[in-house]
């Protein structure tokens, strides 16, 4: 498969130059993308460095493990460590800190965890366990529907159960629109996970919030052309969802992957880590699946007292686009990927991460 | 985790929901219910151990040229 073509630097500079002389017809334009393996590309490729100054371009709530409540973290940590099961979960989630602990420093106590890359070691892993086994399951839509699927064709072992911390993209950015939290001229829409929601779920953030919607895909020549596109449709005084990443996502979306989420979870209220409750975007599974909803099974018990944020961490503005992670005082000082204090700072996905990998003191 | 990469298969199990992918010489066991008709040989793009989509040379070829066609339009419109 070629996708060398969309690195093509001749390609990237004439985009690049494109939207340098359209931009003298603008003031400031925010484009917000909300993914973070667009954040990934974007300072990989130094894409920010070919945009001229006017035009920002900022990183939203597209980690999913950034978004992890510490009431979660706490919880699961809590009843993990009191009881005799193992929690499985993907390697970014481990060095995350709720309020006190990480998974990570967690089991430096006692507590038992198991990284795994995808749920079929876990399931692996449970099968060959004797104690209960917690599948800590993070992500937005990308990984939510690939777990619903497995949960339905897969006869699971009896000691595995699930605890959801699975987020909607496509709700979580509407209500923060309509909470007003968002300052921004257009989005980017995220393209792997739109593979899975279709384009259709962003149609309402367009036309109420009048904002140019393009999905792109993560080669440089993807999200430039995603950029050009937007500007265009501000030119012609439009306002609409585009497809950019047209080789693998489809207007509809992936429609398998949909049923599958449809059939496992309920969409709920939940708490974006730093954004609070948001309504309508999050991952619950329904009653039918209460047997392996750990939460339901054990009667896992949630504190209140909780906190989000670390003392001086900014992960919360870092997340809405408000700051760029450098303001943050301790950026690359006190927090880095050896010692993240927020959770922006642990994930390969986390604006605070990618930044330091390209502006980090070591 | 939430990255997806472009893999291919290399390998279907009898029970055709899952199998082999490969890239870069590493494989991987891999689940297919999300794709339609899975077959050694199609590339496809694997996120958390799952094929979440099929890639096809033809669907990248025409990205190009959507591209290619954006930056023309940009061009007209500003010479
Ligand atoms: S640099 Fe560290 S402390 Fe500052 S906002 Fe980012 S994660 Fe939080």
């Amino acid at each position: 498969m070629q996708l060398s073509k969309f690195k093509d630097k001749d390609l990237v500079l004439a985009l690049a130059q494109s939207i340098k002389v359209k931009s003298k017809n603008f003031e400031n334009l925010r484009i917000m993308h909300v993914c973070g393996t667009h954040e990934n590309s974007i300072v990989r490729y130094a894409l920010r460095d070919l945009l001229p100054d006017n035009i920002k371009l900022l990183a939203g709530p597209g980690c999913p493990v950034c978004v992890t409540s510490s009431k979660d973290i706490d919880a699961i940590i809590n009843y993990g460590i009191k009881n005799n099961c193992t929690i499985a979960t993907f390697g970014d989630m481990l060095r995350v800190k709720g309020s006190n602990y990480s998974l990570f420093s967690a089991s430096k106590m006692g507590l038992s965890v198991k990284m795994v890359y995808g749920l079929d070691e876990a399931i692996d892993f449970a099968k060959k366990s004797r104690q209960d086994v917690i599948f800590f399951s993070v992500g937005f839509e990308t990984t939510a529907a690939p777990i619903a699927s497995i949960i339905k064709s897969i006869s699971l072992p009896e000691n595995l159960s699930f605890f959801s911390v699975h987020k909607y993209t496509p709700n979580g950015v509407l209500e923060l629109l309509k909470a007003g939290k968002l300052n921004i001229d257009a989005l980017i829409l995220p393209g792997h996970a739109s593979i899975v929601s279709g384009l259709v779920p962003y149609e309402k953030a367009s036309s109420d919030f009048k904002l140019p919607c393009v999905a792109a895909g993560f080669e440089p020549a993807d999200i430039l052309s995603a950029i050009l596109m937007i500007i265009n449709q501000i030119e012609n005084n439009t306002c609409k969802v585009e497809n950019e990443y047209e080789r693998l996502l489809s207007y509809e979306g992936n429609k398998l992957a949909q049923k599958a989420l449809n059939d496992v979870f309920d969409i709920v209220p939940c708490i974006w880590r730093g954004l609070g409750t948001i309504e309508n975007s999050g991952f619950e599974f329904k009653k039918t699946y209460d047997f392996l909803n750990a939460k339901v099974k054990f009667n896992i018990p949630f504190s209140e007292d909780y906190i989000e944020e670390q003392k001086g961490c900014r992960c919360a503005e870092v997340i809405l686009g408000l700051i760029e992670p450098t303001q943050c005082p301790m950026f690359s000082k006190v927090c880095n990927p050896h010692n993240p204090v927020g959770p922006c700072m642990v994930s390969d996905e986390g604006t605070c991460r990618n930044w330091w990998e390209v502006k980090g003191e070591i | 985790m939430c990255i997806g990469i472009p893999m291919q298969i290399v390998e279907v199990y009898e029970d055709g929901i899952s199998g082999v992918v490969e890239a870069g010489g590493t494989k991987k066991h891999c689940f297919f219910m999300l794709i339609d008709n899975p077959k050694v040989g199609d590339y496809v793009l694997v996120h958390a151990g799952n094929a979440i989509a099929k890639l096809d040379e033809q669907e990248a070829k025409e990205n190009i040229e959507l591209i290619e066609q954006c930056l023309l339009g940009a061009k007209g419109a500003t010479e």
